[in-house]
């Protein structure tokens, strides 16, 4: 078994690399990843030595693949204030497909291997894509649509801070979605 | 006059110089919340994996990315395949590719917060 992945960062942030923007080309329904010998690791065996960080043998891989857009976009709102909740971020997300092409080698030459995936409809797996914010970016922009509904709302000598007040009470009684699935992490499709 | 000018250019050349020195490089942050995988020990990892839970994942609406505060394009999805090694031995392909595209609020070196634009893939 081989892992291929993008190692992990002293921060915790792991399998995540950063590439030049242009590597990624958006449309309106698709996203196209053209990626160039990327450093990489092979880790052999998944989950066994996930946290091993990036130790294992170092290859790079050459990866084309592209996200294709399916249906109609659903709207999503953060429904936990919890920086820890699955849940407190906001979007407009699509249903989607992909496929690509791939080849990894080790830098030592002892291994190489080409491939593909996605290609037809059984191989598809779950797939979406749209727009994200989190963090600061749900946090801010919640705030702003706040004060601009409270503006929106003010009666000429009445004050605004009630409505506000009474806006971010609304938010707050909003039911908590509690992430179910947490703890149940699906290894075998986890695997890279 | 002349040594005006030399003076001018020399000060706007500093200026210039001064003005091509890339800025610090920003650390993304990774999400807080995660899931737990099932190891011994088990460890957090920090990420989810979305999808329907009827086949295992996290459900629907779940946080897609690895990284905090940002905003922009995103894509994810897992799927499997086939691949073939040097000496011809086949393997089963399973993905978990995800990526991003657009701005984010990480740390420079000096745990300073930043806005800073960025592509991330997961591989």
């Amino acid at each position: 078994m081989h892992d291929f992945n993008g190692g992990i960062r002293p921060s915790g942030l792991f399998w995540v690399v950063q590439v030049p923007d242009d590597a990624v080309k958006i449309t309106e329904d698709t996203v196209t990843i053209s990626l160039m010998n990327v450093a990489v690791v092979d880790q052999i065996a998944f989950p066994g030595n996930i946290f091993l960080g990036s130790t294992g043998f170092p290859a790079t891989l050459t990866l084309n693949m592209t996200f294709q857009k399916q249906g109609r976009p659903r709207n999503v709102r953060p429904t936990s204030a919890s920086p820890i909740s699955p849940f407190s971020w906001a979007g407009e997300m699509s249903d989607a497909t992909y496929h690509g092409t791939f080849s990894v080698a080790y830098n030592d030459g002892k291994f190489s291997a080409t491939g593909d995936f996605g290609s037809t409809a059984s191989e598809q797996i779950f797939a979406e894509m749209g727009k994200e914010r989190n963090g600061s970016f749900v946090r801010r922009e919640d705030q702003d649509e706040n004060e601009q509904g409270a503006a929106a709302l003010q009666v000429p000598g009445q004050a605004s801070a009630g409505v506000a007040e009474g806006q971010l009470s609304a938010s707050a009684t909003l039911p908590a979605n509690s992430p179910k699935w947490r703890g149940k992490v699906p290894v075998e499709y986890l695997v890279h | 006059m002349k040594r005006a000018i030399g003076f001018a250019v020399s000060i706007l050349g500093s200026v210039a110089v001064w003005a091509q020195a890339p800025p610090p490089e920003v650390f993304p942050v990774p999400i807080s919340g995660g899931d737990v995988i099932p190891t011994t020990p088990s460890e957090k990892i920090d990420a989810y994996a979305p999808g329907p839970p009827a086949i295992g994942f996290d459900g629907l609406n779940v946080e897609p990315f690895l990284i905090e505060n940002i905003k922009g394009e995103v894509a994810m999805g897992y799927t499997t395949g086939h691949a073939t090694d040097g000496a011809g031995a086949g393997y089963q392909v399973v993905t978990d590719l995800r990526v991003f595209q657009g701005d984010y609020v990480g740390a420079t070196s000096s745990f300073v917060p930043t806005r800073a634009h960025g592509t991330f893939v997961l591989i």
